[in-house]
């Protein structure tokens, strides 16, 4: 069964004419065991996609079956009970409460769901003994360093037992020791069977991935299987070799990927022929004045 | 989920400790103050109504109309045209009547003696009598018997004699009112309170023999009150009817005097500590409501700084139910926090009080039990629209604002 199944996922944000298309219709199934790693320009509705993903937004159109289960139009608690449960956050600033110790911030989601103090002590213990940080569940965030917030972080997210592992750039405040211990973990609990998906920037990432998508103004531009280990050609060739750090270095990596594939508004009318609105126009249009831009 | 709930506040108010106790200031203050003034009023009262049934239990007490109110300062003690109701021909009607043992008229007749010093207060002449109505406690000495009530004998009153006399037992030293000279017989304890009457202070006063009111007012002297004991306090009630039927009948009406039994006279002394005590408690209560608001600040002060911290929260899975309640408990915390401190502080208060001035406060748990529980209250109250806003934050921007 499919852990996640999006189907035609719009997200709008704004009024009339200053409406902003986030997400259009993406349509994507994950299967349970899958690590998926999500690329983009910055803007491209990554992260849109995790925040609905994550039940932390309502898609405006579109259906969201979580675990077999409609989420869609969950209200806030329900969606608050559905993420404490089944949902696991990684964030890429880590977001641990500095007041509080190592084993308090992961035994948090527990506290949420009810569990007595001392039970929700131990299996936070041993979820960091999973993690390699037994040792250190005592200390406060800020005297571990980043790799290891992060670690903790994941083992957090994994103390509820979720379906899924949701991380947005992980690794992004990291330097490479860190990033290096945080996708060993990752990778190790895909072995384990864990379901992930995470964004990342860094296509040398893509590595770990068995499956790569390529985001670009709220579609879904491009999906790819990978084989673990190897980095997916096409994220290394053209897109992220160097990091971003303008908007014009970013068009630049859009126009580059634009010639790269195969025509976009093409593939998604063979994808579904049936649709065909004004939105997406609008979105052509759009590509089409970047492209002008970065000429 | 309530310990959860507190042992998190409790952390919270540890992190910002200077902040937590600024706000705890204004419900400590209110809470002290409350428990504080009510527990001295308390005593005070107590110690009132405990002189008055130690001297009065069988005693009726007759006055003049004008002094019976507790607006009259001192000064209206010697206003003779107020006191002059009163006459010596009434105490003597009145010690007629069935039930009366004994009848004192206490006539004013001076209002000041010399000897080393100079004493200013009231004089009065009262006779052999007194003793019986008044059962005070002497330092020294003992009071002049009808034998010696035709001698110019008297007794000081505490403070009369350390203004008259530089020695501390001044036994038989003379003194003189108007260029006449009397006999000190002895000297009276400190009143800690004055009985019978709510204006004047025996401890500022003399008691000379009533032979001494023929030759210091040879026209009469008015009389401040007359005080009727009563053999059989079961007529309490009908004797002071009596009085009341004879001295109309003699004063052809009822408005000059007023007839005041133990239990009238213990109401109407207390009434004043009643009213500031009152006052004191809606002032108190007026504090505890702007502290209250001060919570509610500094609570909405710290959902702003903590939005972050609600969006991690919101993203783990924390429902906008246990968010709300989560802040509400931080802001009861702090104020059941303040009102333990306020109340510990007070009963210190009492304590220092009871021991180092003559005031005998009696803690009162009610009070500070309902002030403590007030102040819960407000914290809940004033809490909840700051617990509301976070409640209802939207997670993603939430956890994307810092």
């Amino acid at each position: 069964m499919a852990v996640i199944e999006l189907q035609d996922v719009s997200k709008l944000y704004g009024f009339g004419d200053a409406t902003t298309l986030a997400l259009d219709e993406v349509s994507l199934t994950i299967e349970k065991g899958e690590f998926v790693a999500v690329m983009g320009p910055s803007g491209c509705g990554k992260s849109t996609l995790m925040n609905i993903i994550g039940l932390l937004d309502r898609p405006t159109h579109g259906t969201y079956s979580l675990n077999g289960r409609r989420v869609d139009r969950l209200r806030p608690n329900q969606a608050a009970k559905m993420r404490r449960d089944t949902l696991g956050f990684i964030f890429q600033s880590f977001n641990l409460l500095s007041r509080m110790t190592v084993l308090d911030n992961v035994a948090m989601p527990l506290m949420y769901k009810g569990v007595g103090t001392v039970k929700r002590q131990k299996i936070a213990s041993s979820i960091l003994e999973r993690v390699g940080m037994q040792k250190r569940e005592y200390f406060m965030p800020s005297q571990l360093s980043g790799g290891q917030v992060q670690c903790a972080a994941i083992a957090r997210a994994l103390v509820n037992n979720p379906a899924l592992l949701i991380a947005d750039e992980p690794t992004g405040n990291l330097d490479s020791n860190g990033s290096l211990l945080v996708m060993e973990l990752l990778s190790e609990l895909h072995k384990d069977g864990h379901t992930i998906i995470f964004v990342t920037h860094n296509p040398e990432l893509t590595r770990y991935a068995s499956r790569v998508l390529y985001m670009h103004d709220g579609a879904i531009v491009h999906d790819e299987k990978t084989a673990i280990g190897q980095v997916a050609p096409l994220a290394r060739k053209h897109m992220y070799s160097i990091a971003k750090s303008s908007e014009e270095d970013d068009l630049a990596g859009v126009s580059t990927l634009m010639k790269a594939l195969p025509d976009k508004a093409e593939k998604r009318v063979r994808k579904s022929p049936a649709k065909k609105n004004s939105t997406r126009k609008k979105r052509a249009t759009t590509v089409k004045k970047k492209k002008g831009a970065s000429k | 989920m309530i310990v959860r709930n507190v042992s998190m506040a409790i952390q919270t108010m540890r992190a910002s400790r200077a902040r937590s106790v600024l706000t705890m200031l204004g419900v400590i203050i209110a809470v002290g103050a409350v428990t504080s003034v009510v527990s001295i009023g308390n005593g005070i009262q107590t110690s009132l109504a405990r002189q008055a049934n130690q001297y009065s239990d069988n005693v009726i007490t007759v006055r003049p109309a004008h002094l019976s109110g507790s607006e009259g300062p001192l000064s209206s003690v010697t206003s003779a045209s107020a006191v002059a109701a009163l006459n010596q021909k009434d105490a003597d009607a009145i010690y007629d009547l069935t039930y009366v043992e004994s009848s004192v008229p206490l006539s004013i007749v001076g209002t000041s003696a010399k000897a080393d010093g100079e004493f200013k207060g009231v004089v009065f002449a009262a006779n052999s009598d007194l003793p019986t109505v008044l059962s005070p406690d002497l330092d020294v000495g003992s009071f002049y018997t009808p034998k010696e009530s035709s001698n110019n004998v008297a007794v000081l009153g505490a403070n009369a004699a350390d203004a008259l006399f530089d020695q501390n037992v001044p036994l038989g030293r003379s003194f003189t009112i108007r260029g006449q000279q009397f006999i000190v017989s002895g000297v009276l304890s400190q009143f800690p309170t004055t009985p019978f009457s709510n204006d004047a202070n025996f401890n500022n006063a003399i008691f000379v023999s009533d032979s001494a009111v023929s030759s210091l007012a040879p026209n009469g002297a008015p009389v401040y009150e007359i005080l009727a004991k009563i053999s059989d306090s079961k007529q309490l009630d009908a004797a002071s009817d009596d009085i009341t039927t004879t001295l109309a009948k003699l004063h052809g009406s009822k408005d000059d005097f007023v007839v005041l039994t133990p239990e009238k006279l213990a109401t109407e002394s207390t009434a004043t500590f009643e009213l500031i005590t009152d006052l004191t408690l809606a002032a108190a209560i007026i504090t505890l409501l702007v502290s209250g608001v001060g919570i509610m600040n500094v609570m909405l002060v710290s959902v702003t700084e903590r939005t972050h911290e609600i969006g991690i929260r919101k993203a783990l899975g924390a429902t906008n139910r246990q968010i709300l309640s989560q802040f509400v408990t931080e802001a009861a915390t702090l104020c059941v926090a303040g009102s333990v401190i306020g109340a510990a502080i007070s009963y210190v208060c009492i304590i220092l009080l009871s021991l180092f001035t003559n005031l005998t406060p009696q803690y009162n748990w009610q009070v500070a039990g309902a002030s403590c529980i007030a102040a819960c209250l407000f914290g809940i109250f004033f809490g909840t629209l700051p617990a509301l806003k976070a409640a209802r934050k939207d997670p993603i921007s939430a956890l994307r604002g810092e």
